[in-house]
C-alpha cells in the first residue's frame, strides 16, 4: 500500500530531449493477485466521484472450435442476463438505477466487461461482476440463450450484412488467415453456427475459460486502494479457480503468393481494401508500422491523402493501420474509387508511395508529426477513469505489467526514419491480399493485377 | 483533490438525494443474496465558471481543472442549418471551410500546423450552432489558440477550396443512399417539417442546393453569422481565466462585432400538425428494416415540461431497460437495439423512436414500438416504482457529464445556447427529484400523439409490404432515399 496520496493521476515529469520537452506519463497503480488466481490492479483518481470496474478474460474468438464461431461473443451477451444471486434481467438494472453505465465486447483476443459508476457503488458493481464469475450456470435457460442468439443475429445483420462494405472485414480475414488460424473467422460469427451452439456448449465454454485464474480486475477511480482491496477480495476469494488455461504462443501466418478476390455489395463507390501480414502486439516493430500508416495515409497531411483526395480528387477516403492484435498483426490500407476512377488506379498509387516511402524514408516533418500526435493521444486517451482502467487491463492481460502509458509512448519516441523505412521494405512487399468491394454488377471497377511492385 | 478546490458543492443534492450510511467496522460474513447498500453520496461537484469578455465583445466562459496537461475550447457560434436559408447546407460547408487555407497559409500547410501540435482542431456546423473545437496539450495552448483563432478570423475561402469541397460532399451525398439508417433518419425529418422549415432539411444540404452554393454565399453567411457577439467561447482544463484572457486577445483580435439577423435568437416555429401516415422507402433484399416513428417534440428553451420528459424518456426509450428496448429486444429477439429520443432544440425538435429489426418481423415490431408508445399514455401507465428507478439514474449519473474537459464543456454549451443560468446544473437535479407518476404521464399523453405520428420504415419493400398494409396504420406513401414520392409503375 504505498499509493501516493496526493491527487495527481498524471505524474509530470518534464525531460529535455533534443530541445523539445517531452512529458512522461505515469499511471500509479497497486497490484496484487488473489489465491485463486485473479489478478488485480487499483489506480486511484479522486477528480470526479467515479470508479471504473473492468474485467477481462483472457479468451476471444481466437479460441472458439469450428463449427463453433461467434461462441465467445454470443457468451458474452448471455453474461448480461442474471446469475444466481442477482437474479434475471437485473444486472442492467441495478447499475442503470445506480447511475452507471455498463457493457461488454469481444474480439480475437479477449473479452471484456465494465462498468462506471458512481464511487459510492463500487461494492455493487463487484458483487455484480463476481456473482457472473462465479453463479452465473444455475441461472442460463434455453430460453435465455435463444432470445440472445437472435439478438446476435440482428447485431450481425446491423454492423456487417446490413451496412455498406460491412462483409468486407470477414471476407478480409477469411483471405488472409488460412483455415484453422484463430483469426480466419470473424468475431461476429457465422449464422449457421450461433444456429448450432447449444446450452450445453455454453456451460463448457464457461467452465472452461471464465474462471479467476483466467481473468484481470481493474478497478480505476474515486477509491483508496486499501478500500479497494478490502471489497475486491471480500466478493472474489471464495469464487473457486478452474483449469489452467492453455498458455498461447504467437502464430504468425504467412501468404505464399498475391490474394485476389471480389465483394459485390449494395454500395455506390467501389473501395479498395489491401492487407500484409506483419508483427504482432508490443513486438518490436509495432510502433514503426503505426508510423508507417500515419505517414501514408492517416490525416490531411499523410502522402495519399494529399495525393489521392486532395490533388488528384480521384478517392473519397483513403487509410491505414496496423492492426496489433496477440498472436498476429497485419497492416491494412483501404480507398475508396470516386466515380469516374477504378481501383487499379487506387492500387497503383498505393503501391508507388509504399515504395517510394520505403526508398526515401519520412521527412523530418513527418515524423515529427507522427510523434507528437502519439504522445498528444496519449494524454487524451486518459481522461475518463473507464479508458484508463481497460488500458491498464491491456497491458496485464497481454504483457502482465499494469503501467505501460510511457513505455507504448517510448516506443513510438524511439522511431527512427530508417526503422520506417526498413519496416516498410520488410513487410509491405511481402504477398497481399487485394480485395476489391464493388457496386453489384460491376465487376470490372475491381483492382486488376498490374506489374506494379512496391 | 486539487480539482475539488475549484469547484463548488451543490447543497441542494441533499434534498434530493436520500443518504445511505456505508456498513463500517468488521465485514460480516459474506451473503451473496443481500444486495450490498451503497455508501455515502459523495458530494455533487459543478464547475466555477469564470465569465471574462475580450475586448470585440466575444463572452468566454473558463473553467479550471487541473488533473492532466491539456485544455479543451469550444466556440460556439448561434448559427446551424436552420439558418440556411436558400442554400441548405451553407452552414455545414462554411464550417468545413475555414481549415482548408486562411488568409497566411495554404489547406494543407494549416492541416500540418495543426498535426505538428498534436492537437485536434475542427469546425462543425449543427443545427442550431456551428462549433470549433480544439483540444490540446496545455503546452501547445498559445500554437494552438492561435490556428483556432486564424480559421476563425481569417478563413480565405478559396474557390478551388470550396470545389474540393463540394466534389466530395455530392458524392457523400450519393454514398448517403447505400446507408439504410441515414435515409431513415433523412426521410422522417422532411415528412415531420417539410423541406422549407428550419429543421426539414438535412445538415449536409442537398445535391440540388450543394451544387448551387457559390463562394459569395458562403463568404455572405460568414460576415452575418461569425460575429463575436454571436458567439461564446468556452474553455475547460489547465488553466485560468487570467491567463488565458491575453492569449484569446491576440488570438481573436481583428475579429469585430456585428449586426446578427434576428433569425438567429429566435426559435422556428411548430409545424402544422399532421395526421398519421406511413413513409416506406425500398432497400431491395436488405436483412433490416430501418423503423422511425417520430412527430415534433418540444424546445429545451422554453418548456417546463423538460424535466418530467426525461424521466418519461428513460422509462419509455433512453436507456437499456427502458420498455422499448426490453420489448423488442430482450422480450421479442426483433433487433440489437431500439430506443426512443427527444431533440431538444430552441424550437421543437424531433421525438423519434427507433431500431433497425429483422426483416420477416418489421410488422410484428412496429405493433411492439406503437404499444409502448401508446400505453404509457395512460392504459400502462409509468409507476411509482419506475420513477423513482428512471430519477435514481438520472440523479446519480448526473457527475459523469462532467468527467472530463470535453463533457464539461458540452453541458456549458447547452447552457449557452438556451440562455439557460449557471443554477440550471442545481435546479435540474432538484426539479428530476420532484418528478411524479403523474407529471410523467400528463407529459406523456400532451408530447405522445399517436394519431400525428409519423412512421418511417426503410427496408425490402417486396417482403415487408403487405404486412404493413395489412397493419391499418395510415395512408402510405412510397419515397425514394431523397424523400420524394416514387410514382408507381
Amino acid at each position: 500500500m504505498n499509493l501516493p496520496l496526493m491527487g495527481s493521476v498524471l505524474g509530470l515529469m518534464v525531460v529535455t530531449a533534443a530541445g523539445a520537452q517531452a512529458q512522461t506519463l505515469r499511471v500509479p497503480v497497486e497490484t496484487f493477485t488473489l489465491p485463486n488466481g485473479l489478478r488485480v490492479v487499483v489506480h486511484e483518481d479522486h477528480a470526479v466521484p467515479l470508479v471504473a470496474v473492468n474485467l477481462w478474460y483472457h479468451v476471444g474468438s481466437g479460441r472458439e472450435v469450428k463449427g463453433r464461431s461467434g461462441f465467445a461473443h454470443l457468451f458474452e451477451h448471455m453474461l448480461f442476463q442474471g446469475s444466481a444471486h442477482v437474479g434475471d434481467d437485473q444486472h442492467f438494472a441495478i447499475v442503470q438505477e445506480a447511475g452507471g453505465t455498463l457493457n461488454g465486447s469481444t474480439n480475437t483476443d479477449r473479452t471484456n466487461y465494465f462498468e462506471l459508476v458512481p464511487a459510492n457503488f463500487l461494492e455493487t458493481a463487484l458483487w455484480l461482476e463476481s456473482d457472473r464469475m462465479g453463479f452465473l450456470l444455475q441461472s442460463l435457460t434455453q430460453a435465455k440463450l435463444d432470445n440472445q442468439r437472435d439478438v446476435v443475429k440482428n447485431e450481425r445483420r446491423q454492423n456487417y450484412e446490413n451496412r455498406p462494405y460491412g462483409m468486407t472485414s470477414i471476407r478480409l480475414g477469411e483471405l488472409l488467415y488460412p483455415a484453422g488460424h484463430p483469426y480466419h473467422w470473424p468475431t461476429i460469427g457465422y449464422p449457421e453456427d450461433l444456429t448450432a451452439a447449444s446450452l450445453q456448449d455454453v456451460k463448457d465454454f464457461f467452465a472452461h475459460w471464465y474462471n479467476p485464474n483466467n481473468a484481470c480486475l481493474v478497478v480505476a477511480g474515486d477509491v483508496k486502494a486499501a478500500a479497494a482491496k478490502r471489497l475486491v477480495t471480500r466478493y472474489f476469494a471464495d469464487l473457486p479457480a478452474g483449469p489452467k488455461p492453455e498458455p498461447l504462443a504467437p502464430k504468425p501466418a504467412t501468404l505464399e503468393a498475391d490474394r485476389r478476390d471480389v465483394l459485390e455489395d449494395r454500395v455506390t463507390l467501389p473501395q479498395l481494401t489491401l492487407a500484409w501480414h506483419t508483427v504482432p502486439l508490443w513486438a518490436p516493430d509495432d510502433a514503426a508500422l503505426d508510423v508507417a500508416a500515419e505517414v501514408l495515409a492517416q490525416g490531411k497531411t499523410s502522402r495519399l491523402h494529399q495525393r489521392l483526395v486532395y490533388h488528384e480528387q480521384s478517392a473519397q477516403t483513403v487509410s491505414a493501420f496496423q492492426v496489433s492484435r496477440e498472436l498476429a498483426g497485419n497492416f491494412q490500407m483501404s480507398a475508396q474509387a470516386r466515380e469516374g476512377f477504378n481501383l487499379t488506379q487506387m492500387e497503383s498509387a498505393i503501391l508507388e508511395e509504399i515504395a517510394r516511402l520505403g526508398k526515401d524514408g519520412p521527412t523530418d516533418d513527418e515524423l515529427a508529426r507522427a510523434k507528437n500526435g502519439a504522445e498528444a493521444r496519449s494524454v487524451f486517451g486518459i481522461q475518463t477513469v473507464l479508458g484508463k482502467a481497460d488500458r491498464i487491463n491491456s497491458y496485464m492481460s497481454f504483457r502482465g505489467r499494469p503501467d505501460l502509458f510511457n513505455e507504448e509512448l517510448e516506443n513510438v519516441r524511439k522511431v527512427t526514419a530508417a526503422d520506417v523505412q526498413r519496416v516498410v521494405r520488410t513487410y509491405l512487399t511481402r504477398p497481399r491480399v487485394s480485395l476489391s468491394t464493388v457496386p453489384n454488377g460491376k465487376k470490372e471497377l475491381a483492382a486488376a493485377a498490374t506489374g506494379v511492385q512496391p | 483533490m486539487r480539482t475539488v478546490l475549484i469547484l463548488a458543492v451543490i447543497a441542494a443534492l441533499a434534498i434530493v438525494l436520500v443518504l445511505f450510511t456505508a456498513n463500517v467496522g468488521a465485514a460480516p460474513k459474506l451473503d451473496r443474496n443481500q444486495r450490498p447498500t451503497p455508501g455515502p453520496v459523495p458530494p455533487v461537484v459543478t464547475p466555477r465558471i469564470v465569465r471574462v469578455t475580450l475586448s470585440n465583445g466575444l463572452p468566454v466562459w473558463v473553467v479550471t481543472r487541473r488533473e492532466l496537461p491539456l485544455v479543451d475550447a469550444v466556440l460556439q457560434i448561434r448559427a446551424g442549418a436552420a439558418q440556411d436559408g436558400a442554400h441548405p447546407g451553407i452552414a455545414a460547408v462554411t464550417a468545413s471551410l475555414l481549415d482548408e487555407g486562411t488568409s497566411t497559409r495554404s489547406s494543407l500547410e494549416f492541416a500540418g500546423a495543426v498535426d505538428l501540435l498534436g492537437a485536434n482542431l475542427s469546425a462543425s456546423g449543427g443545427i442550431e450552432q456551428t462549433s470549433v473545437s480544439l483540444l490540446t496539450l496545455s503546452r501547445h495552448l498559445d500554437a494552438a489558440l492561435g490556428l483556432m483563432g486564424e480559421m476563425v478570423v481569417h478563413p480565405a475561402f478559396k474557390a478551388d477550396e470550396l470545389e474540393r469541397e463540394r466534389k466530395a460532399r455530392l458524392q457523400n451525398l450519393k454514398q448517403q443512399k447505400d446507408v439504410a439508417t441515414t435515409i431513415a433518419d433523412k426521410v422522417l425529418n422532411l415528412v415531420l417539417y417539410g423541406e422549407d422549415h428550419p429543421y426539414g432539411h438535412p445538415v449536409g444540404g442537398t445535391t440540388a442546393s450543394i451544387a448551387a452554393i457559390a463562394r459569395d454565399d458562403v463568404a455572405g453567411f460568414y460576415d452575418r453569422y461569425y460575429r463575436p457577439n454571436n458567439a461564446v467561447l468556452i474553455v475547460v482544463g489547465d488553466v485560468t481565466a487570467e491567463v488565458l484572457a491575453p492569449k484569446l486577445e491576440k488570438a481573436f483580435a481583428g475579429w469585430t462585432a456585428g449586426t446578427v439577423a434576428a433569425e438567429a435568437a429566435t426559435a422556428p416555429a411548430r409545424p402544422a400538425a399532421k395526421p398519421a401516415a406511413v413513409y416506406l422507402v425500398d432497400k431491395p433484399n436488405a436483412a433490416q428494416s430501418e423503423i422511425r416513428i417520430g412527430q415534433p417534440g418540444t424546445s429545451r428553451t422554453a418548456d417546463p415540461d423538460y424535466y418530467a420528459l426525461q424521466v418519461l424518456n428513460t422509462t419509455l426509450g433512453g436507456q437499456f431497460t427502458s420498455r422499448i428496448n426490453l420489448n423488442l429486444r430482450e422480450r421479442h429477439g426483433y433487433t440489437y437495439g431500439a430506443r426512443s429520443t427527444w431533440a431538444f432544440r430552441r424550437g421543437d425538435g424531433p421525438f423519434v423512436a427507433s431500431g433497425g429489426v429483422f426483416t420477416a418481423k418489421t410488422d410484428s415490431s412496429l405493433v411492439e414500438f406503437l404499444r409502448e408508445l401508446q400505453d404509457i399514455r395512460g392504459s400502462r401507465p409509468i409507476t411509482e416504482k419506475e420513477t423513482e428507478f428512471a430519477r435514481n439514474g438520472l440523479l446519480r449519473g448526473y457527475p459523469r457529464r462532467f468527467e472530463t474537459p470535453d463533457a464539461t464543456a458540452g453541458v456549458l454549451a447547452e447552457l449557452a445556447l438556451h440562455g439557460l443560468p449557471d443554477g440550471e446544473i442545481a435546479n435540474y437535479l432538484a426539479q428530476i427529484g420532484r418528478v411524479k407518476p403523474e407529471d410523467v404521464t400528463r407529459v406523456a399523453a400532451k408530447y405522445l400523439t399517436p394519431d400525428q405520428f409519423a412512421i418511417v420504415v426503410v427496408g425490402d419493400l417486396a417482403t415487408i409490404r403487405p404486412g404493413i398494409e395489412a397493419l391499418n396504420l395510415g395512408p402510405i406513401t412510397v419515397l425514394d432515399a431523397d424523400g420524394k414520392p416514387v410514382v408507381a409503375q
